[in-house]
């Protein structure tokens, strides 16, 4: 083996303990590119695998009843390749062993069994036989939920009538891939499932023989979709069509487009922290080899090495890091990966689930990591190769410490020879010690950035369940309803207080800019669903005039006073100017809001309602859910109060998990950054140190010059993390910013406290690891100069 | 002095670190226990109706000519409200005209065979007076024996019986005659006795006109409704279940007619439920209550009827009560709690309930007046936390 090589392994060995500190920040690195890249790799193929093979569609309408013919015209649209028209409703569902009733959306099958798109995977039993019967296919979740095997019946107030239902078997379906109900938070797949039967049964519950409620149309490929929308909307406006929409729109969809995105933003957020610690690390580690072999790159270089071969040395030593870091990364990303999988098959129903394994993956991340090695090595090295070997090997000049402030200030007497000591030193280099005072608050704003997160959910949760909408359950009706509804509602047993809403899809056009919204109608004293704006003061609505979030008003580009195109889409066609009497902050992005009875009289309609919000005694359930399930005009029952709990429970599991990888990551930087830091300190001091022993300093005294050091980098890079890790915050509310929703920046003071104790327990950790070593000097040995 | 500064530093980062980690105070909106007015009401829709609603109809079958009255005319007692005409008879076809017809004939051949008879019998009463007055003379003179002398009698009174049945068998057979022809007479003009006419029972207001055009009716049609509109009531159909509580005299508010609200009471409730399928869809018992409009003023003109109304009847009226609001109880198994703030800490207490309503409660025991509770408490609130109130005003 060549000599430079025997001095590497030996280098390694010598410096294990530092080169596994800087090769675990940069496995972190390597593994969160990978986890994040191979996640959204995998979840990105398996999407479009599963949307290739099962024809899922491009654009999707719904319309209130249209005949089947009006699918040839479409068909005809230019760009058009395949449609497919199907019966969709929502019913509510009794399954029993649930108290609570559950709901089901219920999507037909064609008689010939053949799916043009849309198409099933059916996972186990057998599709429902042609004609009237009242079988079904249930989705795998619902079913699992409830255990239902092949052969079990449920009841289902089909179009307001009981009817038992009998499953036949269990599917997947790309169009349900994330199955949410209505108004809940989160999939609840014991109270929402979806049942495929056959679209002859489904018709003659519904009375569309020949008509259809639903249609699904794939593009040719390429086709650009608005055109082809608005050529649908125009035929299918007079069936009540209210506005077909493409993939974006379609609920599954777009939940898994936002996890993708998250994961992107992972992926390209963290490793670069990860890889510019680790670059500098690398760094301030090998200058301070180099330093310390002077003499031998001196002795190297007069016995006629070339200064290439020398640099290639030291940057190969940064490289060997990097490849430990890449293996251990690439081990670590992997096996979290598959945890991942593991969280996604929870929560989306696909029927395979490949982690990609794709080489290129981890062919990136070493290729990054190993190139953040280079980077930070190359600094290091260019330094000293260049010097001539007679230079070299004499011994360096001593450090000059000057007075570095103009003005002649004395220190007060407060600061004894220790502090001195130690501010001199850090002071002496500046730069490192920026870079460690960097790496540390880089490691403080990892976790604040990831736990604000936490304070800022609860205050969400807090304003929208038990300050602005406190309802305990909405009963949603399947069409709009007479007022004495609520009346006959508040005779049901344990319902304490009933307030009605109502709910009307209207597009609001001002100029070109146009929206599609449900604007909602609230009575004047409503107490359970209120509206408040950011500063939690309650917005009373005005006898007439709308009231827009912020949002909206801004993109339609309306003020306080001016007046608002409202389209109603639904049954009249209507169009009407409406005056915008107020706007209002919310974290709930587009809403238009207004006065029941002022809505209802815009709608030129007698008081109707959608839907009821219920305050319910929690003694009473049972049977006010037993008369619930006998209710034939409500498609749709929200439990607020349950959907909380369960994302509360769902939350918590997964903070769990969140909290422990990402302290786990801080305390690697944390750790790596102390560690390197006191070592190449202890190794530079080595001299100064093993002077105050022999003089007589205890051992403690000795080393708490060195920890000093250590606590001031420490301290200083607090605050700074702390602003850093707010920005983070920061820069993630406005990526959260969408038209759907917008969360609150509330960055409580326990998250500094938190991030600070685990980075600074971190640091405590690796300065006692140092200390050790002070402690075992041999005294002699660091004294003794070098010839 | 450097342990000093250290020992200082040492408690500065320890209350720093208390100061971050303590738990903030969860920010709570609160109301009031207080002394005041409890009702509870049954609310249910309704419509208005007029009192006395009174149906002029048709007494006979007949033509009623073009009534010239509109609903919201003024109409007075006895005044004319329609005038009928007898209808005109129906025409005959074919088949019919030739029965009747033939029937006529028949008739007419019947009169002239009730004609001869009339003769003959005319001639056998001159033959049998000619045979009398012989008897007579010869009965006079004792020729005759008395048995002829009777029998001459008795042939006289039998001819002119039969005269006189036979005049009366003409009488029918031109009776019979004049039938059959009347039935081919068609539409004959107008007889005598021209209208008949329809009056109103009572003053007020026409409501409803059933239909203005002439028309023939038959007997019972209604012609046209009358009634008082400034005199209303307002019937509600209220559930079977509430409707036990709801009893007369008690006072109500009828509202979401379309003005403001208006006081009534009720002055019936019906003994017998009616099955009405409900907004919901589900078939329900209703009782119909019928409330009086408060007389202080007549009902408001703009109200009318027919009109849908919402009838809020207060079947418990306590004008003092310690209440509670509703949005501040919860449950813990089967009892009661809410939270009361006390300074700025909030403790969990049962509270025991009387009646309820949808805003308020009745509080017996465990809070007194003044007493700050906490509204829609959050599930993470516990005994003991710290509060800052709101103010969501």
């Amino acid at each position: 083996m060549r000599a430079l090589d025997r001095k590497l392994l030996r280098d390694l060995r010598r410096l294990w303990a530092q080169v596994l500190a800087i090769a675990l920040v940069m496995a972190a690195g390597a593994a969160t590119l990978i986890l994040g890249i191979g996640a959204y790799d995998s979840l990105f193929q398996t999407r479009e695998r599963y949307y290739i093979d099962n024809r899922f569609a491009d654009i999707f309408a719904n319309v209130t009843r249209a005949p089947l013919h009006i699918a040839r015209d479409i068909a005809a649209i230019d760009g058009v390749r395949t449609v497919e028209t199907r019966i969709v409703k929502l019913a509510l569902a009794d399954v029993r062993g649930m108290a609570e009733p559950g709901s089901v959306q219920i999507v037909s099958l064609s008689e010939t069994g053949e799916q043009k798109l849309n198409a099933l995977s059916l996972v186990n039993g057998r599709l429902p036989s042609s004609g009237t019967s009242l079988e079904a296919v249930a989705n795998a979740d619902f079913a699992k939920a409830h255990k239902l095997v092949p052969g079990d019946k449920i009841t289902v107030l089909l179009n307001g009538r009981k009817t038992v239902i009998r499953v036949t078997g269990t599917a997947l379906s790309p169009e349900f891939i994330y199955v949410l109900g209505p108004g809940d938070l989160m999939p609840d797949p014991r109270r929402f499932g979806v049942l495929w039967m056959r679209v002859d049964a489904l018709a003659a519950a519904y009375g569309l023989e020949g008509a259809f409620s639903e249609i699904s149309v794939k593009l040719d490929a390429g086709m650009p979709q608005e055109p082809v929308i608005s050529e649908i909307d125009k035929r299918l406006r007079r069936f009540g069509g209210t506005g077909a929409h493409g993939r974006k729109d379609q609920v599954s969809h777009a939940f898994l487009d936002a996890e993708l995105e998250q994961l992107r933003a992972m992926s390209r957020v963290l490793p670069p922290i990860f890889l510019v610690v680790s670059a500098f690390l690398v760094n301030m580690t090998l200058l301070r080899m180099i330093t310390l072999e002077r003499e031998q790159i001196g002795l190297l270089k007069a016995t006629g090495y070339s200064s290439r071969s020398i640099a290639w040395h030291y940057i190969k030593f940064a490289l060997v890091v990097a490849a430990a870091g890449v293996i251990i990364g690439a081990i670590a990303g992997t096996w979290l990966g598959h945890g991942m999988a593991q969280l996604y098959a929870r929560f989306f129903s696909f029927p395979y689930l490949v982690f990609s394994r794709d080489p290129s993956i981890y062919a990136i991340a070493a290729i990054i990591t190993l190139a953040a090695a280079a980077v930070g090595a190359l600094r290091a090295v260019s330094s000293v190769v260049f010097l001539p070997p007679a230079v070299a090997m004499s011994p360096p000049a001593p450090a000059r410490y000057r007075q570095w402030l103009p003005v002649d200030w004395r220190m007060p007497r407060i600061m004894d020879t220790r502090a001195i000591l130690v501010s001199r030193h850090l002071l002496h280099w500046p730069w490192r010690l920026a870079s460690g005072v960097a790496g540390m608050a880089l490691a403080c704003a990892i976790l604040v950035g990831s736990l604000w997160s936490m304070g800022s959910l609860e205050k969400v949760i807090d304003i929208t369940f038990y300050k602005s909408d406190r309802q305990d359950a909405s009963i949603q009706f399947t069409t709009k309803r007479p007022i004495s509804a609520l009346h006959d509602l508040r005779g049901f047993p344990g319902i304490l207080r009933a307030e009605p809403y109502r709910a009307v899809p209207v597009r609001l056009r001002n100029g070109t800019a146009e929206r599609r919204v449900a604007l909602m109608g609230r009575p004047a004293d409503a107490d359970l669903s209120r509206l408040l704006d950011t500063g939690l003061n309650k917005v009373a609505l005005p006898t007439h005039g709308l009231v827009l979030s912020d949002a909206l008003a801004s993109i339609l580009g309306v003020r306080v006073g001016e007046s608002v195109q409202v389209e109603f889409i639904e049954d009249s066609r209507k169009v009407e100017l409406v005056p915008v009497s107020g706007i209002v902050n919310g974290y709930l992005g587009l809403s238009a809001m207004m006065d029941l009875t002022a809505l209802n009289r815009l709608a030129r309609e007698q008081a109707v309602i959608s839907g009821v919000n219920l305050k319910i005694d929690p003694t009473r359930t049972e049977a006010l859910f037993d008369r619930l399930k006998q209710t034939p005009v409500a498609n749709f029952i929200v439990l607020q109060k349950t959907a909380l709990k369960r994302f509360r429970e769902t939350l918590a599991q997964n903070i769990t998990i969140m909290v422990t990888v990402y302290a786990g990551l801080a305390a690697i930087v944390a750790f790596g950054v102390v560690y390197n830091f006191a070592r190449i300190s202890l190794s530079e001091q080595a001299r100064e140190l093993a002077s105050l022993r022999v003089l007589g300093f205890s051992r403690g005294e000795v080393s708490g010059v060195l920890l000093t050091e250590l606590a001031v980098v420490v301290a200083l890079a607090q605050p700074l993390g702390w602003l850093t890790g707010y920005g983070f915050a920061w820069l993630m509310v406005q990526g959260f910013s969408s038209d759907l929703y917008r969360v609150p920046l509330v960055v409580e003071r326990g998250v500094y406290a938190y991030s600070s104790l685990i980075v600074i327990a971190a640091a405590v950790v690796s300065a006692f690891i140092v200390r050790r070593r002070i402690d075992t000097f041999d005294l002699i040995a660091v004294l003794k100069t070098r010839d | 002095m450097r342990k000093l500064i250290a020992i200082l530093a040492f408690i500065g980062a320890a209350a720093l670190l208390a100061w971050a980690l303590w738990p903030q105070p969860a920010s709570v909106e609160l109301g009031r226990v207080e002394m005041g007015p409890f009702r509870l009401t049954v609310e249910a829709e309704g419509k208005s109706r007029i009192r006395e609603v009174y149906t002029v109809s048709a007494p006979v079958p007949g033509r009623v000519l073009r009534m010239n009255l509109h609903a919201g005319d003024p109409v007075k007692e006895g005044q004319t409200v329609a005038t009928m005409t007898p209808a005109t008879p129906a025409p005959l076809d074919a088949r019919d005209r030739q029965m009747a017809e033939a029937r006529r004939d028949a008739a007419q051949a019947a009169v002239d065979l009730a004609q001869a008879q009339v003769q003959q019998s005319n001639v056998q009463l001159g033959l049998a007076e000619d045979e009398f007055a012989r008897a007579q003379k010869l009965a006079k003179q004792g020729l005759i024996p008395d048995r002829e002398y009777a029998r001459a009698e008795s042939t006289l009174k039998q001819a002119e019986t039969a005269v006189a049945s036979a005049a009366a068998q003409l009488r029918v057979r031109l009776g019979e005659l004049q039938s059959a022809s009347a039935l081919l007479d068609g539409n004959a003009p107008a007889t005598t006795d021209c209208c008949i006419s329809v009056t109103a029972p009572a003053s007020g207001t026409v409501l409803r006109v059933a239909s203005e055009s002439e028309q023939v009716l038959a007997a019972g049609m209604p012609l046209a409704d009358i009634g008082n509109p400034l005199d209303l009531e307002v019937v509600a159909d209220v559930l079977s279940q509430d409707a036990v509580r709801v009893s007369v005299g008690q006072h109500a508010e009828i509202m979401d007619w379309g003005g403001p609200a208006i006081a009534a009471s009720v002055t019936r409730v019906e003994p017998s439920a009616v099955t009405r399928v409900s907004a919901l869809g589900i078939e329900e018992q209703r009782v119909p209550v019928v409330l009086d409009l408060a007389t202080s003023a007549s009902s408001p003109e703009a109200l009318g009827h027919g009109y849908r109304v919402t009838a809020r009847i207060v079947v418990k009226d306590v004008p003092q009560a310690l209440v509670i609001p509703v949005a501040a109880l919860f449950r813990r198994g089967e009892r009661w709690f809410t939270f009361v703030a006390r300074g700025n800490r909030i403790t969990a207490t049962e509270v025991l309930l009387g009646e309820m309503n949808d805003t308020l409660a009745v509080a017996t025991s465990g809070v007194i007046a003044g007493d700050a509770v906490v509204l829609h408490p959050n599930d993470t609130l516990d005994d003991g936390d710290a509060i800052v109130p709101l103010d969501t005003r």
